[in-house]
C-alpha cells in the first residue's frame, strides 16, 4: 500500500498517534470483542444525543445548569482543536514555503480535535499525500474507531461513531437557499479530493469493515463551534485553512477536488451493520471527487453492489429479502453520507431496493442473491451500457459533414457519441466550452485530441455537406469562419455568445430530466441552451432513460448540489511552484488562470486593494490602504485565521506602488505571490458578509432543448413523462 | 432460398405501388406502400423466418429507393416492419405471414377511415363566416372542408398557388365545384393576406416525432408568418404518416440532397433559370412543433407533443 511512503514522514506519525491519544480521551479503552463495541456503541450514541440536545437547549438561551459539565468538557477539547490546529499553521508559516512535513502536521491537528457532539463530528480533516502515504493498516479487524486511532498510529482517518441521532430539522431545511442555509449539522464535508486522500480511504476500505463511517471533518462546524456564532454556517468547505488552501491547489483540475457532503438523514441504518469495504471504497472515491458523472457513479454503486450481495449472509432466522433491504440501505447511507446521490444512482437504488422487496419470501439466500446479481447485470447493460451504445450511435448520426458541434463541460455520453461520429468520418469541428472552477472540459479535449480530432486538415472538402465552398467564396453557418472542417477549439464560458455563432449543432450531457421536461445538469449548462436558443442553434442532449425522474424543480435553487466554495479562488502562481496534477500536469487552463491573475493582481494595486479589503469601505487614495489595512490586520489578525493579516499587508504594500519603501515592497510582493496568500479570496471565511456560492447544478427549461437522445430513440422534451410513465408500466 | 428470392423477384413491388398510386388518386403513399408490401408476402413463399424478415426489409429498402417522395412511404413501411417485429416470435412463418396479411389488409382498408375521422375531429373547428387560408393541394384537407360544407358551413378559402408545381390550382377548382368562394394567392402573397384569415389548414407528407411536419415546400414560412400574426396554425395528417424521424432543421431531412441550391458553378453556362429553378429547389420542409397550434388526426385532435408521444408508445412496446 504504501508506494507513496516517503521518509519524510515517519515523523510526523509520532505526532499523529500523540494527538489521536489526545483526541480519543472519550473513547480510548481498547475494546476487545465485537460485542463490547456495540454495547460500547450504543451508550455512546445516547450519550452523544443528551449532548447534542443539551447544546441545542443552550443555544436557546435555555439554562442547564445542571449538565454544564458536559457542554464544558466539550468546549474544553474544542479549544484544543483549536490549540492544534493554530499550532499547526503556526509550524507551517515558519516552514515558509511549507513542505510537506507541515501538512502533515496539519493533518495531525485535524486528527486531535476528535469527535464531539454532531455538530462537529469531525475536524478538519486534511488529507493530504503525506498523511495518505502514511496510513497504513494492519491487516486486522478494526471494530472500534479510537482502536484504529490506537493501534495504527500513521492512520490518519479517524473513524466517527454512528450518524447524527438527529437529523437536521426540515424547518432548518425550508430557509430561502436551503442547502446553502441548513445548520451545520445538516452540512458536514471532507476536505479531501487528492489523489492522496483517496488511497488512503481505499487502504482503509480495503479492511474488513468496522462498525463505523467514516466521516469527514467540516472546519466550518469547527469555526462555527468554537467562535460560538451562530450555527447557520453558509456554506460547508473543503479546504479550511491556508494549508488545505494549497493542498487543494495540487489537485489536478481533473480530479476536481473535494467531496462536500449534505448528511442527508439516515433512514434505516443500523448500528452494528457494517459497511462492506467495496462500497466503503465506491463512497469515500465518489466523495473525493474521485468518481464523478451519473453514469460512472451509477456503474460503480451497482458493481458494488453486486459484491456487497455476493458476500451477504443473511443473519439466522431473517428472511433474505427483509435483511438484504436493511443492509443495503446502511450501505447506501454511507454512499449519500460521502455525497449526495445523483439523480440517476436515486434511480439506480431506488431500482435495486425495489427488486430485493419483489424477492418471493421463502427464496434460498443463493438463489436470491442469484437472481438480483443477474438483475444488475441486465440493468447495467441494458439501461447504461448499451443505452450509451445506442446514444452514441444514434447522436452520431445528427452530426453532418461541416459541423461545428460545440459542448459544454465534459459529459461521457457526448464523448462517446463524439468519437462515434468521428469514426464515421464525418468531419467536423468542436468547440468545448468548460466552466469554472471545475475544468472538466480539459479531459474532453484531451479524449479528443487524443482520438485525433485536431489531426483533420483545415480544408478538406464536405461531401455531403449543407453548404460547400465555391468558387464565390460562400460558406453557410457551420463552417467555421475560417473554413475549419476539423479541430477542437477550448474556450472558457465567457467567450460562449461569440462561439455561439459560429455552432451549428449545440450537443449536452444531463444529470437528470425531470417530468416536466426540465432539465438538470452541470451549472452554466442552462445558460449555453438559452444562448443556442437566442441563435436558432439545435440543442441535442444525450441522455439515457434511467436518470429520467418523476421528480418537478421548478428553478435550481429548490435543490441543489453545493460544491466546495475555495473552488472559486483563483490560486495564482500555483502551477510554477508545484505539479498540479497526479501526473505532475501543468494544465492549460491553470497555467492561463494563474498567468493571467498574477498580472492583474500585481500590475494592478489599486484594483487589486479594493478587491482584497472588501470587508470595510474602500479608501479613496491610492496610498492610504497600507496604513488602514495594518491597522485593521492588528486588532483582528490573531484570531481570524493566521494568513490573512500578512494576506492584507502585503497587499496593501502592492496597493502603495507609489509608495517610498520598494524594498519592503518587494519583500510583501513576494510574500504576497506565496503560495498561501495570494488568492484575493483566501480570506473570505473570516470577511463579514462575503459569501462564495459555488451551486454544481442548474435546471434548464424544456423549450430549450431540442431533442433528447436516448436508447428508445430522439423524443422532445416533453416525452419525457411517457416515456417514465411506459417504464414504469413495465415495471 | 434462391428459389423464393428469384419468386419474390418477379414480383416487381415498385411496379405494383406505382400501378397503385395511378389507378387510385385517393389512395396515399403509405397506404399504398402497405398494399403493395401484403401484396408482396401473398406471393412469396419464405421457409424460415429469418428469410422471411429480410425479404420485407429488402422490398421496403426498394420501395424507398425508388421513390423520390420517400418520407410518407416510409412511415407505411415502418408501421409494417413494427408490425411485422411484433409477429417475429410467432410459431412459423406461415402463421407470420397470415397474421400481417391480415393486418396489413385492415390497415389498408382502414386507411379511407382515417381520412373520415380526420374530417369528424376537425370540422368543428370551421365555424361560420371564417376565412381559411390553405396551403397548396392536400386529400385529407378537402376532406375536412367537404364535411364542413356538408354540415352547411359558411366560409371562404384563400388556396396558396404552391409554386412549383401548382397544386393549389387543383384545390381551387375542387373547392369551386363545391361552391366554395376561393382565391388562389401568390405564394409571395400569404404576408398580405394573413390579417383576413381566421385559421390556417396544412396537410402533411410526414409528422415526425418532434411533433413537427414535413410538407409541401412553404409549409415553413406560412408557419412563421401564421405564428408572427397569431393565427391559429392547424396541421392535418392520419396517424400512419407519423415517421420516425427527428429532424433538427431543415437541412437534416432524408430528402436532403446537397445539389439543392448550392451554387453551382453557373458562371460559363447560359442557364435557362425558369428551369433552373424547379430544379435545385427542395420540395419539401419541416416545420418545427412550436410553430403548430393543434394536429387534427384520426387518434383526435393533439398538441404537437402528443404525436411525440402517440410514436413511443408505438414503437415502445
Amino acid at each position: 500500500m504504501s508506494k507513496q511512503q516517503s521518509p519524510g514522514r515517519a515523523e510526523t506519525t509520532a505526532e499523529i498517534e500523540e494527538t489521536a491519544a489526545a483526541s480519543s480521551s472519550s473513547a480510548n479503552q481498547p475494546v476487545v470483542d465485537a460485542a463490547a463495541a456495540s454495547k460500547e456503541l450504543a451508550k455512546k450514541a445516547k450519550e452523544e444525543r443528551r449532548r447534542l440536545k443539551e447544546l441545542e437547549l443552550k443555544a436557546k438561551g435555555i439554562d442547564i445548569s445542571g449538565k454544564a459539565p458536559a457542554a464544558k468538557k466539550k468546549t474544553k477539547s474544542q479549544q484544543r482543536a483549536i490549540q492544534e490546529q493554530q499550532r499547526a499553521e503556526k509550524q507551517n508559516k515558519a516552514g515558509g514555503s511549507g513542505g510537506l512535513q507541515h501538512r502533515d502536521t496539519a493533518g495531525a491537528s485535524g486528527v486531535a480535535s476528535g469527535r464531539e457532539s454532531r455538530s462537529e463530528i469531525g475536524s478538519q480533516h486534511s488529507a493530504t499525500p503525506a498523511t495518505a502515504a502514511g496510513a497504513s493498516h494492519k491487516n486486522t479487524p478494526v471494530n472500534m474507531n479510537s482502536r484504529v486511532a490506537l493501534e495504527d498510529k500513521r492512520m490518519h482517518l479517524y473513524l466517527h461513531l454512528d450518524f447524527p441521532p438527529h437529523p437536521p430539522s426540515s424547518a432548518s431545511a425550508l430557509s430561502l437557499i436551503p442547502t446553502l442555509s441548513t445548520n451545520s449539522s445538516a452540512v458536514a464535508e471532507r476536505g479531501t479530493g487528492d489523489s492522496g486522500a483517496l488511497a488512503a480511504g481505499i487502504e482503509n476500505a480495503s479492511h474488513p469493515p468496522g462498525p463505523q463511517v467514516v466521516v469527514g471533518l467540516s472546519r466550518e462546524e469547527y469555526v462555527s463551534a468554537s467562535t460560538g456564532e451562530p450555527a447557520t454556517v453558509t456554506v460547508s468547505h473543503g479546504a479550511s485553512g491556508p494549508v488545505e488552501a494549497r493542498l487543494r491547489d495540487a489537485l489536478a483540475p481533473f480530479n476536481s477536488g473535494p467531496g462536500q457532503r449534505k448528511i442527508a438523514k439516515p433512514t434505516g441504518g443500523m448500528v452494528g451493520i457494517e459497511i462492506h469495504p467495496q462500497i466503503k471504497e465506491v463512497g469515500l472515491r465518489m466523495g473525493s471527487m474521485d468518481i464523478t458523472g451519473s453514469n460512472a457513479r451509477a456503474e460503480s454503486v451497482l458493481a458494488a453492489f453486486v459484491k456487497v450481495i455476493k458476500d451477504y449472509v443473511s443473519p439466522p432466522l431473517t428472511v433474505i429479502n427483509r435483511s438484504l433491504i436493511q443492509y443495503v440501505s446502511t450501505q447506501i447511507n454511507f454512499l449519500v453520507h460521502q455525497r449526495p446521490m445523483c439523480v440517476g444512482m436515486g434511480n439506480v437504488i431506488r431500482w435495486l431496493k425495489n427488486e430485493i422487496s419483489k424477492l418471493p419470501a421463502e427464496i434460498k439466500d443463493e438463489d436470491a442473491k442469484r437472481t438480483l446479481i443477474t438483475l444488475i447485470g441486465d440493468y447495467v447493460q441494458e439501461r447504461i451500457t448499451a443505452a450509451g451504445k445506442f446514444i452514441a450511435d444514434a447522436g452520431a448520426q445528427k452530426v453532418q459533414d461541416g459541423d461545428v458541434i460545440l459542448t459544454f463541460g465534459a459529459s461521457s455520453t457526448v464523448q462517446r457519441l463524439l468519437i462515434a461520429a468521428h469514426y464515421m468520418g464525418r468531419r467536423f469541428r468542436v468547440i468545448v466550452i468548460d466552466p469554472r472552477p471545475q475544468a472538466e472540459g480539459l479531459g474532453l479535449v484531451r479524449k479528443l485530441v487524443e482520438q485525433g480530432f485536431s489531426d483533420l486538415s483545415p480544408e478538406l472538402e464536405s461531401t455531403d455537406g449543407l453548404f460547400t465552398i465555391d468558387q464565390h467564396g460562400v460558406h453557410g453557418k457551420g463552417r467555421g469562419r475560417n473554413g475549419m472542417n476539423g479541430g477542437v477549439t477550448y474556450a472558457p464560458i465567457t467567450a460562449l455568445s461569440f462561439l455561439m455563432r459560429e455552432a451549428s449543432k449545440v450537443f449536452l450531457g444531463a444529470e437528470a430530466f425531470l417530468a416536466n421536461g426540465a432539465m438538470l445538469a452541470r451549472s452554466g449548462t442552462a445558460m449555453v441552451a438559452l444562448a443556442a436558443h437566442s441563435y436558432h442553434v439545435p440543442v441535442i442532449v444525450a441522455c439515457e432513460t434511467y436518470k429520467f425522474s418523476e421528480r418537478i424543480q421548478l428553478d435550481a435553487v429548490v435543490n441543489n448540489e453545493l460544491g466546495v466554495p475555495d473552488m472559486l479562488m483563483y490560486k495564482p502562481g500555483i502551477s510554477d511552484s508545484q505539479p498540479v496534477g497526479p501526473q505532475g500536469d501543468k494544465t492549460l487552463a491553470y497555467m492561463e488562470y494563474s498567468a493571467y491573475a498574477r498580472d492583474r493582481y500585481s500590475a494592478r494595486p489599486r484594483w487589486n486593494n479594493y478587491s482584497l479589503s472588501m470587508k470595510g469601505p474602500v479608501s479613496d487614495t491610492a496610498n492610504a490602504p497600507l496604513g488602514k489595512d495594518k491597522g485593521k490586520d492588528k486588532d483582528k489578525g490573531k484570531d481570524k485565521g493566521k494568513g490573512k493579516g500578512k494576506d492584507k499587508g502585503s497587499r496593501g504594500a502592492a496597493a502603495a506602488a507609489a509608495g517610498s519603501d520598494s524594498s519592503a515592497m518587494a519583500a510583501e510582493t513576494k510574500a504576497a505571490l506565496s503560495l498561501k496568500n495570494n488568492c484575493p479570496l483566501s480570506d473570505w471565511r473570516t470577511t463579514h458578509n462575503l459569501r462564495l456560492l459555488n451551486l454544481t447544478q442548474d435546471v434548464t427549461p424544456p423549450e430549450f432543448v431540442t431533442v433528447i437522445v436516448t436508447e428508445v430513440g430522439m423524443i422532445p422534451t416533453t416525452s419525457v413523462p411517457v416515456v417514465l410513465r411506459e417504464y414504469r408500466n413495465q415495471m | 432460398m434462391t428459389n423464393t428470392g428469384s419468386e419474390s423477384s418477379q414480383f416487381d413491388i415498385v411496379k405494383h405501388y406505382n400501378d397503385l398510386v395511378e389507378t387510385d388518386s385517393s389512395i396515399s403513399s403509405p397506404v399504398a406502400a402497405v398494399g403493395s408490401l401484403v401484396k408482396m408476402i401473398e406471393k412469396q413463399n419464405a421457409t424460415t423466418m429469418l428469410e422471411f424478415m429480410m425479404i420485407v426489409r429488402t422490398a421496403c429498402d426498394k420501395l424507398k429507393k425508388a421513390t423520390n417522395n420517400s418520407i410518407s412511404l416510409s412511415a407505411g413501411c415502418d408501421v409494417f416492419l413494427q408490425q411485422m417485429s411484433r409477429l417475429s416470435n410467432a410459431q412459423s412463418v406461415d402463421e407470420c405471414r397470415r397474421a400481417l396479411i391480415r393486418a396489413g389488409s385492415d390497415f389498408v382498408q382502414g386507411a379511407g377511415k382515417c381520412r373520415d375521422n380526420v374530417a369528424e375531429f376537425g370540422s368543428p373547428f370551421v365555424r361560420d363566416d371564417q376565412t381559411i387560408l390553405v396551403h397548396s393541394y392536400s386529400r385529407v384537407i378537402m376532406g375536412l372542408l367537404r364535411r364542413a360544407v356538408k354540415q352547411n358551413k359558411r366560409f371562404r378559402v384563400y388556396i396558396t398557388e404552391s409554386r412549383p408545381d401548382q397544386s393549389g390550382l387543383q384545390a381551387a377548382e375542387e373547392l369551386n365545384r363545391l361552391g366554395v368562394p376561393c382565391e388562389v394567392i401568390l405564394d409571395a402573397a400569404v404576408g398580405y393576406i394573413i390579417e383576413k384569415v381566421d385559421l390556417i389548414l396544412v396537410g402533411a407528407e410526414g409528422v415526425v416525432e418532434s411533433g413537427g411536419l414535413i410538407n409541401k415546400i412553404g409549409t415553413y414560412q406560412l408557419a412563421i408568418i401564421a405564428k408572427a400574426a397569431k393565427k391559429p396554425f392547424y396541421a392535418l395528417a392520419e396517424s400512419f404518416k407519423f415517421v420516425r424521424l427527428y429532424p433538427l432543421s431543415q437541412y437534416d431531412l432524408p430528402t436532403f440532397r446537397s445539389d439543392l441550391l448550392s451554387f453551382k458553378d453557373k458562371a460559363d453556362a447560359k442557364i435557362d433559370w425558369q428551369a433552373e429553378l424547379s430544379r435545385s429547389n427542395p420540395m419539401l420542409d419541416y416545420t418545427p412543433p412550436d410553430l403548430i397550434t393543434l394536429m387534427f388526426t384520426d387518434l383526435g385532435v393533439m398538441t404537437p407533443s402528443g404525436v411525440s408521444d402517440e410514436l413511443i408508445k408505438f414503437y415502445l412496446d
